[in-house]
């Protein structure tokens, strides 16, 4: 199975710099409404960590990983940053219609199939998988 | 960023030239509108036919555009590509915002309300 690698600085421009990336590579194994959500929960999670987990901390870098499984992808967004609050990725609630933020998490927790996050003395971890459409559709 | 065109019945269509909506340019296109709608333009029409990508932050803009305006005029959205239009089903901005074709019939619209 393959893996693409990459690192990106934590930057919001560098964010949607490497969105076409790694849409092509999503675009092996998800298409139409899938594949979108999955540009949606990978902007959103990545913009996450430039927002929240390097908040104020210059030159710092994200590293992404998608990795083609037989049935599914799965993407590794790793960082040095603070690590999220506990319950963070557990749940989340709908955002007020009229809210101006505060709609990444839930869009992220919509959009994965799967999402696990770790966190340590080494960094931040959050694991997304996406099943492919052919799995999905099972 | 943003191309501005006047229309008429006072409505300023405002297409956005950006490919991607996000969090790297929203800032910047939020505070353009802002300062369209304190120049007096209040019944605007954000034209999105060149976008194919919206975040929430994006998103997030284009909801503090609408709260600007607020009872003082009208927004209405036009021109959402598939994945855009997405976006607004996932975070239920279908219902908040009047979302039409295209410019002609955005415009439209907000002549006759």
């Amino acid at each position: 199975m393959s893996t693409l690698r990459l690192t990106i600085a934590a930057t919001f421009g560098d964010v949607d710099a490497a969105a076409p990336t790694l849409v092509a590579e999503a675009a092996k194994r998800l298409s139409g409404e899938r594949l979108a959500c999955f540009e949606i929960a990978i902007v959103e999670a990545l913009n996450n960590i430039v927002q929240h987990a390097y908040r104020d901390v210059p030159d710092a870098s994200i590293g992404i990983s998608i990795e083609q499984l037989p049935t599914a992808l799965r993407v590794l967004l790793t960082d040095r940053g603070a690590a999220a609050p506990g319950e963070t990725f557990s749940s989340a609630s709908d955002a007020a219609p009229r809210a101006e933020s505060g709609r990444g998490l839930s869009l992220i927790l919509g959009c994965a199939d799967e999402l696990a996050y770790r966190s340590g003395p080494g960094g931040n971890e959050l694991d997304l998988t996406f099943r492919s459409d052919a799995a999905h559709g099972r | 960023m943003i191309r501005v065109n006047h229309r008429s019945g006072g409505v300023l269509v405002l297409a956005v030239t950006e490919t991607r909506l996000t969090a790297a340019v929203a800032p910047q296109f939020k505070q353009l509108v802002l300062d369209q709608i304190e120049a007096g333009n209040t019944r605007l029409v954000l034209d999105l036919s060149e976008v194919g990508f919206i975040d929430s932050t994006g998103l997030g803009a284009m909801v503090g555009i609408l709260k600007r305006v607020g009872s003082r005029g009208d927004v209405a959205v036009c021109g959402l590509q598939p994945a855009a239009a997405q976006m607004f089903r996932l975070t239920r901005m279908d219902k908040v915002f009047r979302i039409y074709d295209d410019a002609d019939a955005a415009v439209g619209a907000l002549e006759q309300s």
